[in-house]
């Protein structure tokens, strides 16, 4: 599939800040049905109870489907994971839709979930079903999403609890998650005992991110494989969610969206500064993690700029605020680093600095007790080596651009406006 | 013997860098770095010294 045969133009101007959140669904996908737009597989009745916990493993294998929310892990081992365990333990599990979203630069959750609340639980549904499940949730911080889905819940699967999240960047890690569901603060554990080991009120736990949840649901509903949504945001202020095709690269998406190619931060803060040989593969293959640079929960950040420098700064501010304060590595590392980033962007940095800072990019990574710090390490990483040039020039001579724009703690870096007015009749499927 | 340390508990009161100095080396802020996480061959005791002594209870040990 082309870009070209999109409808939309390939618009020049950059569109001024603030614009409100587009919702925009691939031109074909109404025919095999989107989570987003209209179709057979998004509008067919739930499908019916009694698929096999074999049969919806089988689902999900033969087509791929990987994890939504960040990690990308096979959604088929997990769910056997899941059910071996409680076999193991004779303890019936929990099934929790994780629509935490607490990433700012990330929306495709809650639009999904104030779109189509009824794909995603009856995704939970299905796993719920499949598992036997003692118990199930949807974890929701987000009022409008939360509302969405606990109204569809009151209908069509009156056994989920629907729970008020925290807000908060660390609440939607999976073991913050069981914590607050167990009756504790959202705070991330210590691993092992992972979920399915050992989750909510010790039974193994099922925790999927809500567009995985969908994913499944829709791909039970006869749909092929999965489709991807992305949140693609500009420093411009464009801000779009989009449901496309694993076929796609990212310059297919950009190029149909009219967003002129740019610096590209791909998987939002867990995430790496892409490269052009990244923006020409196919977004399924980095969905599977079958490439260096990986998809994560979808986030695409399109920097025109933007210098790379003053954007990095500004991501490791927010995770030092962010972090959950548990790990010392975290919370005294993370803001070490953005200490070395933010003399860079002041041009104040001599490469013994730098060499530091790659120092703790690398010693520091896996240290922490969820990923926070890892993508702290791995954004620190990225810049480092695939913008050596760019870091470089900063040891030079201050950056004109980072002088201009310094990076503000407060700032909640790259937000997705919210809550936004979207109503399914303001999709524009392109045909 | 395997070793770890929960560090969402630890403080970094480096007990454990003193009972078993060859498992536990301490990071500039004074957080435990485990090398290996099996527990080489006569540092058995030492470990199990070092979850005796840690006040924030962090360190686990598994067979
Ligand atoms: C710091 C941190 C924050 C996370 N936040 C979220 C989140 O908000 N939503 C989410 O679905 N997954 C989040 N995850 C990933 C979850 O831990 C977990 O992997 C995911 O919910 C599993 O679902 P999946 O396999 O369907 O992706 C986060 C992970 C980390 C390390
Ligand atoms: S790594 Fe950071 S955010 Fe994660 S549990 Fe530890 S302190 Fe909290």
């Amino acid at each position: 599939m082309r870009a070209e045969t999109a409808a939309g133009p390939r618009g020049p101007a950059p569109t001024p800040a603030g614009d409100p959140l587009q919702v925009r669904v691939w031109p074909g996908l109404s025919t095999c049905g989107s989570l987003l737009g209209s179709g057979p597989t998004t509008t067919a009745p739930a499908t019916d109870s009694g698929q096999s916990l074999d049969a919806l493993v089988a689902v999900a294998e033969a087509a791929g489907l990987r994890g939504r929310g960040g990690a990308g892990f096979p959604f088929a081992v997990k769910l056997r994971a899941v059910a071996e365990q409680a076999a193991r333990t004779g303890l019936a599990p929990v099934v929790v839709l994780n629509g935490e979203e607490g990433e700012p630069a990330s929306a495709k959750d809650r639009v999904l979930m104030t779109l189509a609340p009824e794909v995603a639980l009856d995704g939970l549904r299905l796993v719920g079903d499949a598992l036997g499940a003692h118990s199930r949730y949807a974890y929701v911080s987000d009022a409008t999403a939360r509302e969405r889905i606990a109204a569809a819940a009151r209908t069509l699967t009156p056994e989920v609890q629907v729970v008020a999240a925290p807000p908060g960047y660390v609440s939607g890690e999976e073991s913050a998650v069981v914590r607050w569901l167990s009756g504790g603060p959202a705070k991330p554990t210590h691993k092992p005992p992972r979920p399915y080991e050992e989750g909510v009120q010790g039974r193994p736990t099922l925790v999927s991110n809500v567009e995985t949840l969908a994913q499944l649901a829709r791909l039970v509903r006869g749909a092929p494989e999965p489709t991807l949504l992305l949140t693609v945001s500009t420093d411009h202020g464009r801000h779009a969610v989009v449901e496309v095709p694993g076929e796609l690269t990212l310059d297919d998406v950009l190029g149909w969206l009219g967003i002129e190619p740019g610096e590209v931060l791909l998987g939002g803060f867990f995430g790496r500064f892409a490269s052009a040989a990244t923006r020409r593969h196919p977004l399924r293959e980095l969905a599977a993690r079958a490439h260096p640079d990986v998809l994560g929960c979808g986030i695409v950040l399109v920097l025109h700029e933007t210098c790379p420098v003053t954007a990095v700064a500004q991501v490791l501010r927010y995770l030092e605020r962010e972090n959950a304060e548990q790990c010392g590595p975290c919370f005294k590392g993370i803001p070490s680093m953005a200490g070395v980033v933010d003399a860079l962007t002041a041009g104040t940095a001599g490469a013994d600095d730098v060499r530091k800072l790659t120092g703790w990019a690398t010693s520091l990574r896996g240290r922490g007790d969820c990923g926070t710090l890892d993508a702290a390490c791995g954004l620190v990483t990225s810049l480092a080596e695939q913008r050596t040039a760019t870091v470089t020039r900063h040891l030079e001579a201050p950056c004109a651009w980072c002088t201009d724009h310094p990076a503000r703690p407060e700032a909640t870096a790259f937000a997705v406006p919210w809550p936004a007015e979207i109503h399914p009749t303001d999709i524009q499927e392109d045909r | 013997m395997r070793v770890d340390v929960d560090m969402t508990k630890c403080q970094a009161y480096g007990l454990c860098a003193e009972e078993a100095p060859e498992v536990f080396e301490l990071d500039e802020w004074g957080y435990p770095v485990i090398a290996d996480h099996d527990v080489p061959e006569g540092q058995g005791p030492g470990v199990l010294r070092a979850v005796a002594a840690c006040p924030a209870q962090a360190i686990k040990t598994t067979d």
